[in-house]
């Protein structure tokens, strides 16, 4: 016999992860949701709701347990940023940068001295952490940067100017990368770990954007700031190849938070359909406007499980860039389109602020943009399908 | 969670694509009509393949919905022709086994596990079989079993199978009649030439006063509940079948530019294709995956259709961009791309049409808005 009735494939949760979740949701629900219209309005960092989100553990939840952190797997650390995106994007945003592009790094590649200074804090929801790899004249082509770490004896001495920083003005301390061999292609770029407010470092511009409104995203100065060697992350060099992998680790996250903007809207305009009455009746009863619900659903479900088995894949030390790409490029379209609908769908109330879909619509546009491209993903996932061609 | 195949399930699938590959060789003169579907399927029955569906006591693989789809993207990236008689035997079987008594069981199985028996059901293939089910042919008890009257149009498999499976209304009832294709009565038409999907025997076929001993009425359990888990199954059955076109047209291009000159796959327009393509082929199989693994019946509904849905449409896009990859060459009837193309169109169609499966995951989210969800 060739087969049997298997049943074998596993796409439940542990308990463990549907706990984190539903903590997460609950939180969500009750402090998150209901200020996320108002948050976006004013461009307001709720600092108060991120004390209570520290307080939860979100701001370590990969930090390993030998280090107080939640030590969370990646599937439950996508769950979270779902949930967080479904009630308010900027929150979401604000958790990911800190833990899949400053815990993440830090914890596999940092000292244990760097992790008691650096990663406590965020394990004790003290601060966020923040990435600066992008710079005014190099973003996907990450190799193309100009800051320049200088050494100077046991020191090094940092200029430049970092852009698209995420928690700039509120993090404690940030990745940078810069340019530490200028002559060499392959060991150019290092890695350091420094304090936001340490001297040399300073917040140059915050920026005005189309969504995530109330998360800070800020343009970071390094004038003569002097580190100690201390602060360098991993080896010499070798920062390009740390960016790199920690964006791999951060795609997954940002596709599920592309998940839970899809959802949300996908939610409001059920809703919504359901309320809104036209040539007698509900507008939802119309054949035409639940093919494009059911089409939006089954492309958020289909996003969620690429996210899922991405994360999975890492969890499980399995090389995963390939699936981390599909589902950042797969679920970022998706968050796009559906939000899209949902505001086509709302018509004229789609438009305005009275909805949320609104800023669904402003919030998702950014997900094809930041932690990679769609065009970059493409270049990724082409790359590995025809590797060994031409 | 592990979102993996087992290893039993890759085992299966590598057993599954090693034997299928020689139907790929005649897929083009399948749809060409120079050769009929019949060998190919002999091919799956020689591999145990049709047997899928059938408990291991009746001599099949008692596989479930993880083999269907598994098998079904397999014979979908050699020829979705085959895949789609293929799987409308497999459901039959399932309905044999769901709604057969033991004696029917004995008598039915062995010739559908070893093919000398084809199984074709008898519906619209633009309909899901819930849609419309009985398909316009009705029973009447009378002396001598039942006798059916009606016609249904566009059948897939018809010209190809020994045997079919009727839906038949009698009054107020839905009940499943077995019927061979030689009984009298029984009028087939001759296969109709199609956009894509040829030679999967797609006829309409009439029934006159046709007798059926009671013998071969399928009673044996709950008709209604049967069907809708055969509609499941279909769906997942063509889900699979659509990405395996999805993973054929990203293949064969990948193939095709490695003989090319290596210029072509450094073109971005190209790396984007084929990273689109890559990916809404892993989307709708990862879908197609989860719907075949769910174990409840409204679950497995939802997630089916969704499957179904977004898989036919993952095809469309993979197989035109296949054809553009290729270019003109690719134009040319029987280099096989093209095939690929028209029989994804068609699976948008066939079986519940695209607009079929929105309504029915829109009746899960809507149950309040949508009437009688298929």
């Amino acid at each position: 016999m060739l087969g049997s009735k298997s049943g074998e494939m596993n796409w439940n949760l542990t308990d463990d992860q549907k706990m984190v979740r539903d903590m997460v949701r609950e939180f969500v629900v009750a402090e998150v949701a209901p200020n996320a219209a108002d948050w976006d309005r004013d461009k307001y960092f709720p600092g108060e709701v991120f004390e209570e989100l520290g307080k939860l553990g979100l701001f370590g939840m990969v930090v390993d347990e030998e280090y107080g952190g939640a030590g969370l797997d990646r599937i439950g650390y996508c769950l979270v940023l779902e949930e967080l995106a479904r009630g308010d994007a900027s929150t979401c945003v604000a958790i990911s940068v800190t833990n899949s592009l400053f815990c993440a790094p830090l914890q596999r590649y940092g000292t244990s001295e760097q992790k008691e200074r650096f990663l406590r804090p965020c394990v004790n929801g003290e601060w966020l952490g923040a990435f600066c790899l992008s710079e005014p004249g190099a973003g996907s082509d990450a190799a193309a940067l100009s800051t320049i770490a200088r050494r100077e004896g046991d020191d090094f001495l940092l200029n430049g100017s970092k852009a698209w920083v995420t928690n700039g003005a509120v993090c404690g301390a940030m990745l940078v990368f810069a340019v530490t061999d200028p002559e060499s292609s392959r060991n150019r770029v290092t890695a350091f770990v420094i304090p936001a407010d340490h001297p040399g470092v300073s917040i140059a511009r915050e920026e005005d954007k189309l969504g995530i409104r109330s998360s800070r995203t800020n343009q970071v100065a390094l004038d003569d700031c002097r580190i100690p060697s201390e602060w360098v992350l991993g080896e010499e060099g070798k920062g390009l190849a740390i960016a790199l992998n920690s964006l791999d680790g951060g795609r997954a996250g940002i596709a599920a938070q592309a998940v839970g903007i899809g959802h949300a809207a996908l939610v409001f305009t059920l809703d919504y359909v359901r309320e809104r009455e036209a040539f007698g009746g509900p507008i939802g009863r119309f054949g035409g406007l639940q093919g494009k619900l059911a089409t939006m659903a089954a492309h958020i479900r289909a996003a969620r499980l690429l996210y899922l088995r991405a994360a999975w894949l890492r969890d499980n030390g399995e090389p995963d860039t390939m699936a981390a790409s599909c589902a950042k490029l797969f679920a970022s379209e998706m968050a796009n389109w559906v939000s899209y609908q949902a505001v086509q769908m709302h018509g004229g109330y789609g438009y305005v602020t009275d909805y949320p879909v609104e800023r669904l619509y402003r919030d998702a546009r950014v997900t094809t943009i930041y932690e990679g491209t769609s065009e970059i993903q493409r270049l990724v996932i082409a790359r590995q399908v025809t590797a060994g061609l031409g | 969670m592990d979102p993996r195949l087992s290893e039993t399930e890759q085992a299966f699938r590598d057993i599954v694509r090693a034997e299928v590959s020689s139907i790929g060789m005649t897929a083009d003169d399948i749809d060409q009509g120079v050769t009929t579907a019949a060998n190919a399927i002999a091919c799956l029955a020689t591999a145990e393949f049709l047997g899928i569906y059938t408990p291991e006591a009746h001599g099949g693989c008692g596989g479930g919905p993880v083999e269907l789809a598994l098998v079904s993207e397999e014979i979908g990236a050699t020829s979705a022709t085959v895949g789609v008689v293929a799987v409308g035997h497999m459901v039959s079987s399932f309905l044999l086994d769901a709604l057969g008594s033991p004696d029917q069981k004995q008598n039915w199985f062995p010739v559908a596990v070893d093919g000398t028996t084809l199984f074709a059901l008898v519906l619209d293939c633009g309909d899901s079989l819930l849609e419309s089910p009985g398909c316009g042919v009705s029973g009447k008890k009378e002396a001598g079993g039942l006798y059916l009257d009606g016609k249904a149009r566009a059948v897939t498999g018809l010209t190809l199978s020994g045997c079919l499976i009727v839906p038949v209304k009698v009054g107020d009832a839905l009940l499943l009649a077995i019927v061979e294709a030689d009984r009298d009565g029984v009028t087939i038409g001759v296969e109709e030439s199609q956009l894509g999907l040829n030679g999967a025997g797609q006829a309409s076929v009439e029934f006159s006063g046709v007798q059926v001993p009671s013998g071969s009425i399928l009673s044996g359990g709950n008709v209604v509940e049967a069907l809708r888990m055969a509609d499941d199954l279909f769906r997942i059955g063509h889900a699979g079948l659509c990405v395996g076109i999805g993973r054929a047209a990203l293949e064969t291009s990948i193939a095709y530019l490695s003989r090319a000159d290596g210029a072509l796959c450094r073109e971005q327009s190209v790396q984007w294709m084929l990273a689109d393509m890559a990916t809404e082929t892993e989307a709708s199989r990862l879908l197609t995956w989860y719907a075949a693994s769910r174990t409840g019946p409204d679950e497995m509904r939802e997630a089916a259709a969704m499957a179904r849905l977004l898989a036919a449409d993952g095809a469309v896009r993979a197989s035109r961009s296949a054809v553009q990859i290729f270019g003109i060459s690719g134009n040319k009837r029987g280099s096989g791309i093209e095939r690929l193309y028209r029989d994804a169109k068609a699976m948008e169609l066939h079986h519940g049409a695209v607009e079929v499966q929105q309504l029915a995951v829109a009746g899960e989210l809507l149950p309040d808005l949508v009437k009688d969800p298929p």
